[in-house]
């Protein structure tokens, strides 16, 4: 399985940023696309796994591709179609792009083309072969709660950590 | 390094009735069979009119839109290929997920997905395996030995304890489930009992023709089960629906009146009714059926066989070096068939 974990100076030599796009505009762009696959998911009523899943594969991806090269909303949708069926939750692709119509605005959106769904359809291989099919995540939020209920402090305080995670 | 291509998925080659779907009309068109096109009888005009190409296939997807690559064998519906897809279906998806990330030793290892230049081509990468055991026993010259069976049935269910521990479960062939129960133990499904009993008996156990022929001839075999050794069955759905022959009696005995005691045992645990009194993978590794004489065989010493599955498909065989070969694999029989390393 290949290794996920980055050092500082891998993440910030990014492609995205060999291709011209300085780190803070890089940072914008996965902080969009995770907000926007969070989003879409939680419209969608899908688990927060699911969507935690879709951010993960978002970021892994642009770690071997530039923001130029393919468009962000296009690719977290993709991360998002795949998430579901990963996680067992599958939702339709042209569910989660009639999601994405009614989120992003018409500029954003015509980053989908003519054929919206083709266009994630195809996607969905070049993102699998470029996580290297390694679709196994775990996160750590079931154990953050488990953790959370260990502690015997106020509840509102135990609230917002949580939330804060 | 010898690759089959694409993703299996099963197509179902039906042998549809011809005359089901009316065939144009006209006597000349009928001598031209070959072009038949289905039409359909109108029911406001009396006049026959074709069916759209659009509207044919409904919401299905033709079956063109796969490339059949080559036969597989024989599954519960019919002939099953293997055939290539441009899409990434949630089932592939599912048991490359479940399969790249299992490693045991009786578990077929997919070492990785590689990927072909055009974005229709997936290539999985698969350590060898010799034999798969369904070609094997139709093939085999003379059976296995009871050392060889209890050798194979060892590696089968330290393959499936695996499998639970990793809160995967097979889901093949179980009285519960044909009668419509909504859950699911792992206590293993009777397939490991029909793998056991046709190996012993050299011939297949339980070979239903239907859901319906399936549960009579459990029924012939086991006896009819009750809410005393099974509570909750009468509750079952199909239950409502149907009426099950009356037979007192469990035949197990009967029909393997050479097997040791310890050995009926074993079939009679893997055949219990109620699955939460079925055995688990990990009762069956503790059975004394494998601690009795014949001892199991060491897997070293299995025979070696020639390759039938490669000498019947068009393939050419692959040569000493080329050791990490692909293995087709098929949902419902990746797990009963790959977890045989003989």
């Amino acid at each position: 399985m290949p290794c996920w974990y980055y050092e500082k100076k891998e993440i910030k030599n990014s492609p995205s940023y060999k291709d011209g796009i300085d780190s803070s505009t890089e940072n914008r762009y996965r902080r969009e696309g995770s907000r926007f696959i969070v989003e879409a998911g939680t419209k969608l009523k899908l688990r927060y796994d699911t969507c935690a899943t879709g951010v993960v594969y978002f970021h892994r991806f642009y770690m071997f591709h530039s923001f130029k090269d393919f468009p962000r909303y296009v690719t977290a949708s993709c991360c998002l179609f795949l998430a579901g069926k990963v996680e067992e939750t599958p939702k339709k692709c042209k569910d989660i792009i009639k999601i994405s119509q009614t989120i992003l605005n018409g500029k954003q959106f015509a980053q989908f083309g003519n054929d919206p769904r083709e266009e994630v359809m195809t996607l969905e291989r070049i993102l699998l072969q470029t996580i290297k099919f390694d679709l196994q995540t775990e996160h750590p939020y079931a154990f953050l709660l488990k953790y959370a209920k260990m502690i015997k402090a106020d509840k509102e305080k135990v609230q917002k950590l949580v939330q804060m995670a | 390094m010898l690759v089959i291509e694409g993703i299996c998925i099963f197509l179902l080659i039906l042998k549809a009735k011809k005359n089901q779907l009316k065939m144009s009309k006209s006597q000349a068109d009928e001598d031209s069979a070959v072009d038949e096109k289905p039409a359909l009888l109108s029911f406001l005009t009396g006049k026959w009119m074709d069916i759209p190409e659009s509207k044919l296939f409904g919401k299905c997807r033709p079956v063109l839109e796969f490339k059949k690559e080559h036969r597989l064998g024989e599954g519960t519906f019919g002939v099953v290929y293997k055939a290539k897809d441009t899409r990434v279906p949630i089932s592939s998806l599912r048991e490359i997920n479940i399969l790249l990330n299992l490693r045991h030793e009786n578990i077929v290892q997919l070492k990785e997905v590689a990927v072909g230049k055009s974005l229709d081509r997936l290539f999985l990468v698969m350590e060898y395996c010799e034999q798969d055991l369904a070609s094997l026993i139709d093939n085999m010259p003379s059976p296995f030995t009871e050392a060889q069976v209890k050798c194979i049935m060892q590696q089968l269910f330290r393959g499936l304890r695996f499998l639970h521990e990793n809160f995967i479960v097979h889901r093949y062939r179980a009285p519960e489930l044909l009668l419509g129960s909504k859950i699911q133990t792992t206590g293993i499904d009777m397939s490991a009992g029909c793998i056991l009993g046709e190996l012993l008996a050299h011939q297949p156990l339980l070979k239903g023709r239907s859901e319906i022929h399936q549960i009579e001839l459990i029924v012939q075999l086991l006896g009819t089960p009750n809410d005393m050794i099974w509570p909750g069955f009468s509750e079952l759905p199909a239950i409502q629906k149907i009426t099950l022959k009356k037979q007192p009696y469990n035949n197990l005995r009967h029909k393997f009146s050479w097997l040791s005691d310890a050995g009926i045992r074993l079939l009679n645990f893997l055949f219990m009714y109620d699955p939460n009194k079925r055995a688990t993978a990990e009762d069956c590794l503790d059975s004394s059926y494998f601690k009795e004489q014949p001892l199991p065989c060491d897997p070293e010493l299995m025979p070696s066989h020639p390759h039938h599955r490669l000498t019947r498909s068009k393939q050419h065989s692959p040569t000493e070096e080329e050791k990490s070969v692909l293995y087709s694999y098929t949902s419902v029989h990746a797990v009963k068939l790959s977890i045989f390393k003989l």
